[in-house]
């Protein structure tokens, strides 16, 4: 402890006592206040407003385009193109971006020397910075769209429109895709949980291996010096 | 580890890690195509890169051929190339990868694909080469010379891809339907504008 904080305890007590763990200064100041989307007062209550926009608006945008596209343009291949581009830009969005900061999960597939995929799930430790209007937008935001795509793609089959399954059959690709990482990744965490909760530390650490938490507990110790080593992550993040 | 990177709390301000994550992919993409297009590479160290799969590349690739063979066919097939095309490649890529874990292969789906599909970037150039010759000449024998060095240079790096992972008794099964992939797109490049 420094001199100032002995100091700060001695002189201060009444307002230390005062004062609750979730009171004090935010971590992260809340982003609500400075960006555009905050400003235009646009997902009220949540922590990443401009975030939680880009998560909705990709998927929005795509099934836009793919329902009602038909009206104002005969070309197939513009259509799909954009269309195909909007989901792709919706896969990076929520795989890459809000799923770590709205629900505080991230997946990735990690394929070992002898050709084995492996999944590498991680959580945040602490989940007192992910609020229930990020964590209901995020969930909806991912099966509402896959059910729609899948529903898109029986009226596709019985119209006969099969020159617009590739724009379907990329959808379902790529929302499952997300779907599957955060479902599996968010058992794990709830499994891990409630491990911690009930078991001793024998399951705690056997959780934690599973998971590769271990190893970033490692690299929080090892510091911010390790960090360029992780330097084979760009693939992965790429995807 | 990987990760790791993104859950340490220096990460305070959104914007700027976001467009960090996009640069970075974008490099990245960039590097893996220049390493499929520059014949000195050698062939172990662009299989290395690939390794590291995404399927930005070939998805960006496999829109990009698409694009240019329905332009450069008639105005009432045009949807229906870009289709046929656009399923051709993910198929293609699939079923060739398929085939080979079948054989034996030691090898991830995902790098399969993403090999397959950043390979095919020579043909990529090869269609854009063709479309601009349309404009300039109808010389047949010019686009062959084109479609086929550019076929020669999209098999080259799958070809010591595969072979590099099945045994040799099985080779020859697991890359001929190779040849038979990357033959059909230069056949669907040389015929375009007939």
């Amino acid at each position: 402890m420094s001199r100032k904080d002995d100091l700060q305890f001695l002189t201060t007590d009444l307002e230390y006592s005062d004062e609750t763990p979730q009171a004090a200064a935010p971590l992260f100041p809340d982003e609500a206040d400075d960006t555009l989307v905050g400003k235009l007062g646009l997902f009220k209550g949540s922590r990443h407003p401009g975030v939680a926009l880009f998560h909705v608006l990709f998927k929005s945008l795509a099934l836009a385009v793919y329902l009602f596209a038909g009206l104002f343009t005969s070309n197939f291949v513009l259509v799909c193109v954009v269309c195909i581009l909007l989901l792709a830009f919706d896969f990076w969005t929520v795989k890459n971006v809000s799923g770590r900061l709205l629900v505080g999960l991230r997946w990735w597939n990690y394929v070992k020397e002898d050709g084995a995929t492996e999944w590498v799930f991680e959580a945040a430790e602490d989940k007192s910075d992910i609020r229930p209007l990020d964590e209901r937008l995020f969930w909806w935001g991912l099966y509402v769209p896959a059910a729609a795509w899948a529903f898109l793609l029986v009226t596709a089959v019985i119209s006969l429109k099969l020159q617009w399954l590739i724009v379907v059959g990329a959808a379902l690709a790529l929302s499952g895709a997300n779907v599957v990482g955060y479902t599996k990744c968010s058992k794990e965490a709830q499994a891990r949980l409630e491990g911690l909760s009930s078991g001793g530390a024998a399951s705690m650490l056997g959780g934690m291996m599973s998971s590769g938490l271990a190893s970033n507990m490692l690299g929080g110790l090892m510091g911010r010096a390790a960090a360029p080593a992780a330097a084979p992550q760009d693939g992965f993040a790429a995807v | 580890m990987a990760g790791m990177d993104d859950w340490s709390p220096v990460e305070t301000t959104l914007d700027e890690p976001v467009s960090e994550t996009i640069r970075r992919d974008l490099r990245e993409v960039g590097a893996k195509l220049k390493l499929v297009l520059l014949p000195r590479a050698s062939q172990h160290g662009v299989l290395d890169r690939l390794k590291e799969w995404d399927l930005w590349g070939p998805l960006a690739v496999c829109l990009t051929l698409s694009i240019a063979l329905s332009a450069g066919a008639p105005e009432s097939q045009r949807a229906l190339v870009f289709a046929a095309v656009f399923v051709v490649v993910w198929a293609g890529a699939a079923i060739v990868t398929l085939n080979a874990q079948l054989l034996g292969g030691r090898i991830s789906f995902f790098q399969s694909v993403c090999v397959l599909g950043y390979s095919i970037f020579p043909l990529d150039c090869g269609a854009f080469a063709c479309l601009l010759l349309h404009a300039l000449t109808r010389s047949f024998l010019l686009r062959l010379a084109v479609v086929g060095t550019c076929f020669a240079w999209s098999t080259r790096v799958s070809v010591v891809f595969f072979s590099e992972i099945i045994e040799a008794k099985r080779r020859a099964l697991a890359i001929y339907p190779v040849f038979g992939f990357y033959a059909f797109l230069a056949w669907m490049i040389l015929i375009m504008g007939n």
